[in-house]
């Protein structure tokens, strides 16, 4: 403030008290941890269309105020560096945040409904935030498995059909690939998989880290996108966004 | 463009996007999207910044007319005052969050009575805390019109709390 600046109202003793309460709470006021995820997730999901050349950076209600795609792909190809920097620095924003303000949190819904396989998902450890990811083995191919099955703007229920114990021994498997990095295997799983089952959250992670250690950045990525949305609190967000947000070593 | 002038930009400005936004009239629902779209915009044009003004002052100019691109917006429904001001509060006692709650819609609904150009010198100055100058800077107008633009805001600011507070008393009092 210069010299010549009136005194802020929230300064001034004369202020009503109520006045500078409702100034303090204005200024104090930030987004959620999940809004700055969603927000990353949609500059990336920008970045990811004008890379592909695809339209439809996002599904959401209100997508009609984003920017055209071929304003965003003219502008992420004019400054490609900003891909790999923009995650590192909103995943930092994001986990401060997430740290300061975010109380824990149970790490996925149904969880009266499969007792045995989300103790399962519990003891496994997820990947370390402090490993580099393994390098891309390739950036080939457009992923077919996700298509169709997981619709960027649908939340999936739980289907009571898909609550059978052989559904739960597939989530078992999934994870078990997953604990042993065998990422083939898991993406196969996944696809026998209901999307509408308890463990849909369970899969959701699987297909994304397995994309994501198969090369298939821009898959995992707007998986990604669309697990944040779809599962906000989720406990496997953070670590998801480390592990594939991540910049490359 | 260099990496550490994104990186300063996103990390200083991203929360103060996001709270003037706001604070300007963008509904919850649309926040998101407006605040990608600011940084869009910044990121394209940052190749252009000749470094006139502050980074500060050329973020906050670029959120304005975001802002006011999206107040003409014909996608944009009517501004529900307060109807974002709850979330934030979670871990406050009950008693405590609806104090805040109330001030936070009483604020809201005071900005809503507001030109929008009375509305962008009050959130700038009061809530975002720059300096007139800067203000003069990113609207550039004259100062005495900034500082005229001020002291309106502040005076139908002051009077609808002070008349809703009254209003808040009486109902009591006639209550009990």
């Amino acid at each position: 403030m210069s010299e010549q600046d009136p005194l802020r109202l929230s300064d001034d003793p004369t202020s009503s008290p109520l006045l500078k309460q409702a100034l303090s709470d204005a200024k104090s006021a930030q987004p959620t941890a999940e809004a700055l995820a969603r927000i990353t997730a949609k500059l990336l999901a920008a970045q990811a269309a004008g890379a592909s050349g695809e339209g439809g950076v996002s599904n959401s209600p209100s997508a009609q105020s984003t920017p055209p795609p071929n304003a965003s792909a003219a502008f992420w190809a004019k400054a490609p560096w900003l891909f790999l920097a923009l995650p590192s620095l909103i995943l930092v924003a994001v986990l401060v945040h997430q740290s300061l303000t975010q109380p824990p949190q149970a790490p996925v819904a149904n969880r009266a409904v499969v007792p045995p396989v989300q103790a399962v998902a519990h003891n496994h450890q997820p990947q370390s935030p402090d490993r580099p990811p393994q390098l891309p083995q390739s950036q080939s191919s457009s992923h077919e498995l996700d298509a169709g099955i997981l619709p960027s703007n649908h939340v999936p229920s739980v289907d009571p059909r898909c609550t059978s114990s052989a559904e739960a021994q597939r989530i078992r498997s999934i994870q078990r690939h997953v604990a042993e990095q065998r990422w083939a295997e898991v993406l196969q799983a996944t696809q026998v998989l209901c999307p509408r089952s308890p463990y849909a959250e369970e899969r959701e992670r699987a297909i994304i880290l397995a994309q994501y250690r198969q090369g298939q950045i821009a898959n995992a990525r707007s998986g990604l996108e669309r697990f944040a949305r779809q599962h906000p609190g989720s406990a496997y967000l953070a670590p998801l966004m480390r592990e594939i947000l991540a910049p490359s070593p | 463009m260099s990496h550490s002038e994104f990186a300063k930009i996103y990390t200083e400005f991203l929360p103060g996007v996001w709270r003037a936004l706001r604070h300007l009239g963008v509904q919850e629902k649309d926040l998101e999207d407006q605040t990608q779209e600011v940084f869009i915009v910044a990121l394209r044009k940052l190749p252009t910044f000749e470094g006139r003004s502050s980074l500060r002052t050329w973020v906050y100019g670029i959120c304005l007319r975001v802002a006011a691109a999206y107040r003409r917006s014909p996608a944009r429904s009517r501004e529900i005052v307060g109807e974002s001001y709850a979330e934030r509060h979670t871990s406050e006692t009950p008693e405590t969050a609806l104090e805040l709650r109330e001030s936070a819609r009483l604020l809201a609904h005071s900005l809503s009575t507001l030109t929008h150009e009375q509305r962008e010198v009050f959130v700038l100055y009061e809530i975002e805390e720059l300096s007139m100058s800067e203000i003069v800077t990113i609207l550039g107008c004259p100062a005495q019109t900034a500082y005229s633009r001020l002291h309106a805001a502040r005076k139908t600011v002051q009077q609808m709390l002070h008349s809703t507070t009254m209003t808040t008393v009486a109902s009591r009092r006639s209550s009990s």
